[in-house]
């Protein structure tokens, strides 16, 4: 099974070359991160030193990862000042298999995404610039895409291909929207791919946006949620045309899976119901009922588990059209690991797995996970995934 | 309270009631209503369970999560404001280092990409988790302050007492209040979808709103027969009455008996039939076949909650019912009874007969 081979192919060279530690510091200029060896936070505060920057074509695209072992987790953690107040955020990423970790400390304006190929987009904004920059968990190397953006970027996403970023900006000095724009890695220009979203009511202001991807890569997953309710734009990216989901029944969206928008619903919070919206007819079908954090696979004609407060501590796995199909036993303390916007942590995974981690957050990759596909589910043996 | 002017109380010589009491059940007609105030209606529910009536919430901080000093120190101020405001049998909610439910300061995978805070209750009766972000979090629109955190307050940022009520609410049950286009009722509850920063009226609204109590009474009960229900209500009352003696002569006394209770039906959830006490319900007259109503005296409440009771010696032959206008402060409808005839005899038989008040001889049990 490919899984196992994947597992097979980690070796002793991984584990040292992963016991690297690194730390950025968004007062440090320069093209590379600062970094140490390290073993805690503390000890790369300490000690910063310069994470080297990839060399030129390091970064060439590369949408998939060549092998699991070259997959990479991250996860944001908030840094809380002596009064409590947030301060910054530590990001740790790693690569699959491997025993250290990377950490980069950021500021309070920040956000990770990806992982992609192996490789994390970072993004950070001091005040008067904002900065992305790519980590190549297999090289340990960093690569700045943008050096002095004038507006905040807010969010950013590589695209599929791995030759553009897509950011979604808000003007500097008063937070307006400022759109989604496409960035293309070769140094051409920004262009705009997304006007602001216009005001509207329902969800009022504009608390977050996220950006994703579907599940065929094809469309943009652009989400403005408001206090409470949410607004999704699907932006195809063959012919530019958005298409906007604003229905009071569809809240925080899981993911696009070709015509189906699986999407929490209007829920300040889990459980909540997980709907499925049919772009096609316009039809909202609900999913789950009493519904925790819940995860899309596309194997199986698309597959949905969730977490299910209606029954215990299991996941329940159902098709897009309703039907259930798998049942089984979540461990105790353990959650699905959703999205990364929601979890502030990802990691790349074969087709047809989702993991598991307490508090639904990963701290690396080694990871109980499931596998799903149009038989049903089972959970992997330990170290399947990740020793 | 809205009571017409009662007749001057006079005496006259008693008359011990006939042996064989006569009782008319005179029910006021009404039709179950939704029992709510046009423009500001009570709070929708969440669809979690209910803990139980009275029950007594702890919470303890979240291990790894605890809030700072300052935002304990606010949030056990707001389930302080939210026990002494609940107006209703709901649960109080405390601080206890051992309690049942989780306060955490953080949001992480519970919350999802927005809001201030969240809360969960599906594991009611059991417990509760209710989630704060981080001071200094950054939004789209720029980074959540809470006033309680901040070294000196500034506008825009977040009351967390107000906050910590809203999600307190929503643990006892409230879901977001629906609020009138212009948002003119926004006062009228805590439990909101939008929350207001400083200094926008409303910021720092620290007890829960009529509507929020409202909700509370609906789905918990009301504390007593006593209490006023929230004026975000708007209950029918069933006002039934009967009297001892529906034929008497001239100078004997009869007993009128009042009960007050709140409507009957499934919507007005916890309050149906609810007894009625400590109201001001009022006895009134008119000559037969006359459409003029008029207030002869209050009728005062006896110990019996829901129920009370005057005594009156009649001088001529009425109709009569019992009258409950709708009170200013609590959301409750008028109501009479239907209206019965006591014949009295040997009086005056032909007129033109003297109007005087009826002499009421006695009022009986306590106001």
């Amino acid at each position: 099974m490919r899984l196992r081979r994947w597992t097979r192919n980690l070796g002793p060279p991984l584990l040292a070359a992963g016991a690297i530690a690194l730390a950025i510091a968004p007062a440090v200029a320069g093209p590379g991160l600062p970094r140490v060896a390290r073993t805690t936070a503390e000890v790369a505060a300490r000690a910063p030193d310069v994470l080297p920057v990839c060399e030129d074509g390091a970064l060439g695209p590369r949408p998939e990862p060549p092998d699991l072992a070259g997959a990479a987790w991250y996860r944001l953690d908030a840094v809380l000042d002596d009064v409590g107040a947030l301060d910054g955020q530590r990001l740790a990423l790693g690569r699959v298999g491997e025993v250290g970790e990377i950490d980069v400390a950021l500021p309070v304006e920040s956000f990770a995404a990806g992982p992609l190929g192996g490789r994390v987009l970072v993004g950070d904004d001091d005040g008067r610039r904002s900065r992305l920059r790519l980590v190549d968990a297999a090289s340990s190397c960093v690569a700045t895409i943008v050096e002095a953006e004038a507006d905040v970027i807010r969010r950013a996403i590589l695209e599929p291909s791995g030759s553009a970023i897509v950011e979604f900006r808000v003007d500097r000095a008063n937070r307006a929207d400022r759109g989604v724009w496409r960035r293309p890695l070769d140094g051409s220009p920004a262009t705009l791919l997304l006007e602001p979203l216009p005001p509207n009511d329902r969800i009022g202001l504009v608390f977050a946006t996220e950006l994703a991807w579907s599940a065929d890569r094809e469309r943009l997953l652009v989400v403005s949620c408001g206090e409470i309710a949410c607004l999704s734009r699907i932006v195809d990216q063959a012919t530019g045309a958005a298409l906007v989901v604003d229905d009071p029944d569809v809240g925080e969206p899981i993911s696009l899976l070709g015509d189906q928008l699986v999407a929490y619903a209007a829920c300040p919070a889990v459980p909540c119901s997980i709907v499925s919206r049919d772009l096609g007819s316009g039809r909202t079908r609900i999913l789950a009922e009493l519904a925790g954090l819940g995860v899309t696979v596309p194997t199986g004609g698309g597959l949905l588990i969730h977490e299910d407060y209606s029954g215990g501590d299991r996941l329940r796995v159902v098709r897009l059209d309703g039907a259930p199909l798998a049942s089984l036993r979540l461990e105790n303390g353990l959650r699905l690991v959703p999205n990364g916007h929601r979890a502030a942590a990802a990691l790349e995974l074969p087709a047809g797995v989702v993991a598991a981690a307490a508090g639904g957050r990963p701290r690396s990759a080694a990871l109980p996970a499931v596998f799903l596909d149009a038989a049903g589910a089972r959970w992997l043996p330990a170290g399947e995934i990740a020793p | 309270m809205n009571v017409r002017p009662v007749s001057p109380r006079l005496t006259s010589p008693l008359r011990v009631p006939r042996a064989a009491a006569v009782g008319l059940l005179a029910i006021a007609l009404w039709l179950p209503a939704p029992p709510f105030a046009a423009g500001h209606s009570p709070d929708p529910a969440m669809s979690w369970p209910l803990f139980a009536a009275n029950d007594a919430l702890e919470f303890r901080w979240m291990s790894n999560e605890v809030p700072p000093p300052r935002m304990r120190d606010a949030v056990v101020a707001a389930a302080g404001a939210a026990t002494n405001s609940r107006g209703s049998r709901a649960p109080s909610i405390t601080y206890a280092a051992d309690g049942a439910s989780t306060v955490e300061y953080g949001a992480n995978v519970f919350c999802g990409v927005n809001g201030l805070a969240c809360a969960d209750a599906w594991h009611a009766p059991a417990h509760f988790h209710v989630a704060f972000r981080t001071h200094g979090h950054q939004f789209d629109w720029g980074r959540l302050q809470w006033c309680q955190l901040q070294t000196t307050i500034t506008n825009g940022c977040f009351d967390i007492v107000n906050v910590a009520i809203d999600e307190f609410g929503h643990v006892l049950g409230l879901g977001h209040h629906v609020n009138l286009a212009d948002q003119s009722d926004y006062l009228d509850a805590v439990v909101q979808t939008v929350s207001r920063a400083r200094p926008k009226v409303g910021w720092d609204a620290d007890v829960f709103g009529r509507c929020d109590v409202a909700k509370l009474q609906l789905r918990y009960d009301q504390v007593n027969t006593a209490r006023p229900y929230s004026t975000c209500l708007d209950l029918p009352v069933a006002l039934s009455m009967t009297v001892n003696d529906r034929s008497i002569r001239v100078g004997e006394t009869v007993t009128f008996t009042v009960t007050l209770q709140v409507g009957t039906s499934s919507a007005y959830e916890r309050l149906s039939g609810n007894l009625l006490s400590q109201r001001a319900v009022v006895l009134q007259r008119r000559v037969p076949g006359s459409s003029t109503w008029t207030t002869v005296a209050t009728i005062p409440a006896v110990l019996a909650s829901g129920t009370y009771q005057i005594r009156v010696s009649p001088t001529a032959t009425y109709d009569w019912r019992g009258y409950f206008y709708k009170p200013a402060g609590e959301g409750l409808r008028a109501s009479s009874s239907a209206p019965f005839s006591v014949t009295v005899s040997g009086g005056c038989t032909s007129g033109p007969c003297p109007q005087l008040p009826e002499p009421i001889v006695e009022q009986e049990g306590t106001r």
